[in-house]
């Protein structure tokens, strides 16, 4: 998973300010998520903007199939949910079908569409310069601070959750995965250990003078040609959802 | 340039890592620090530079006597490298990752620039800066941990095991470049032949006591000491014997 981030952010091309990528993503995300429950079929023409960028930014599609299969099972129970609870029959072209069927393949569709654009803003953006767009959105420092050293410890946590994957493996191979039996001593020395490692790593920031107040974050300057590609693709998923209703 | 005054330090579990040891540095010195696992070489490196606070006696470093108020200036003139490379390289690249310490100083551009490649070039790593320093051997990664804390120009030198994991020439290039700085110097090691070419002074710890101070060469040709302190002679000496 980090090689294929790292070979993603290798091969990147730096074209779009991180701001712009920062204000169309949440915007993106903001009118799919508006859009209402039945509306499965004015979804669909909103997936070509993830999909250009991903063709644009020849991104890693096993990457961002493994990222789509993570998050499919808090959204395939809450879409169930529904079946439960929507008795009504609507029209589907020509068809008559159960309401909560079609809610569910909408709420699919709406997490497929939310987790691909923030898949593509993180794999083309690096998490430093988010950080420094964030702040020129007068977001306070000190919440910036916080995303950059958690997302440096969800990558110390991971490569600890790798090493610790591989020992077991090599002294279990008649097993598939982990046993349920090891999970808990596997899981308290994860965390032990992340803990102590990001310790380290923070005594190495401070003793190279790293303090909140004066942490260096690189802010970009925003140019006309980008502000308008900003505020052209914006205003153009505004109207989208304004005019499909 | 260093006082340490029968300092003491304990971990929050009772172990007792460091018992009443005291000792001095001249400018200039190379000293290294041997002895046997557990004996606390890192943990008196750690109180050196304050990242642990001794329980009781005095660290006075370029007059300065080591205190919270004192810390900041201290770690100023005191480069620090890590026995494990991965936990002092955290930017995306190597360049990044040697400006960070510039950067929080609030230098221009052009002059971390400048600091930055002077760094990388007098250890020889120009070549990778802009390469992601998790994608580097252990060797590069070990050299630009150094210039990490070199671009910082530190009047003193502490590392922590710095031949660690290093292949034959890797190990012998990291030799050329201690024995080129002439900074104060104090290294941690068990490798003994790099303290033989490197140090003109050594101090051997045993749990957590000072039990040899002085020349190099009179402790690492004194075998029966060393076989006593869970230590072997020098491979370059076990030949002569």
């Amino acid at each position: 998973m980090i090689d294929v981030h790292v070979s993603n952010m290798k091969e990147r091309r730096h074209d779009v300010h991180p701001l712009s990528m920062l204000i169309i993503t949440f915007t993106y995300i903001f009118v799919v998520a508006s859009f209402h429950t039945y509306a499965f079929i004015e979804l669909v023409p909103l997936s070509v903007y993830p999909i250009t960028m991903i063709v644009f930014y020849r991104l890693s599609i096993r990457h961002i199939k493994r990222v789509l299969l993570a998050s499919l099972p808090f959204i395939t129970v809450i879409g169930a949910s529904q079946l439960f609870f929507i008795h009504e029959h609507v029209s589907f072209f020509h068809w008559r079908i159960e309401a909560g069927w079609l809610v569910f393949a909408t709420l699919l569709v709406k997490n497929t569409l939310a987790v691909l654009a923030a898949t593509v803003l993180f794999l083309t953006t690096p998490i430093e310069q988010l950080a420094g767009a964030l702040l020129s959105l007068r977001i306070p420092r000190l919440l910036v601070i916080q995303l950059l050293l958690t997302h440096r410890y969800i990558f110390l946590l991971l490569e600890e959750a790798k090493r610790l994957r591989q020992a077991y493996m090599l002294r279990a191979s008649q097993h598939r995965a982990i046993q349920l039996s090891v999970w808990g001593s596997l899981v308290g020395h994860l965390l032990l250990r992340t803990f102590e490692r990001a310790e380290r790593v923070y005594e190495a920031m401070t003793l190279r003078g790293f303090s909140i107040q004066r942490m260096h974050i690189k802010i970009e300057r925003w140019t006309t040609k980008e502000r308008i590609y900003t505020y052209v693709t914006v205003i153009l998923f505004i109207v989208y959802r304004l005019v499909v209703i | 340039m260093i006082n340490v005054s029968n300092i003491c330090y304990t971990y929050p579990d009772s172990h007792e890592a460091i018992r009443e040891v005291s000792f001095s540095v001249q400018q200039g010195e190379c000293i290294g620090i041997i002895g046997a696992n557990g004996a606390g070489k890192s943990t008196l490196l750690k109180l050196l530079v304050g990242l642990y606070m001794p329980q009781s006696g005095h660290i006075v470093i370029d007059n300065m006597h080591m205190s919270k108020q004192t810390l900041r200036h201290i770690r100023r003139i005191v480069g620090f490298t890590f026995q494990q490379a991965d936990d002092q390289l955290f930017m995306p690249t190597v360049y990044d990752d040697v400006a960070f310490a510039l950067r929080n100083k609030g230098m221009n551009e052009n002059e971390v620039e400048q600091r930055v490649i002077n760094a990388l070039t007098l250890v020889g790593a120009i070549h990778v800066k802009d390469r992601p320093p998790y994608r580097l051997s252990e060797g590069e990664k070990r050299l630009v941990t150094l210039a990490t804390v070199l671009a910082m120009e530190p009047k003193i030198l502490l590392m922590d095991e710095p031949t660690a994991a290093l292949d034959p020439r890797a190990r012998r290039t990291l030799i050329h470049l201690v024995q080129s700085l002439s900074h104060t110097k104090i290294i941690t090691t068990h490798d003994l032949d790099f303290v033989l070419e490197c140090c003109e002074r050594t101090i051997v710890l045993a749990n957590g006591t000072i039990a040899y101070d002085g020349p190099t060469e009179t402790v690492l040709t004194n075998e029966p000491f060393l076989h006593e302190h869970h230590l072997e002679l020098p491979l370059m000496l076990q030949g002569k014997k």
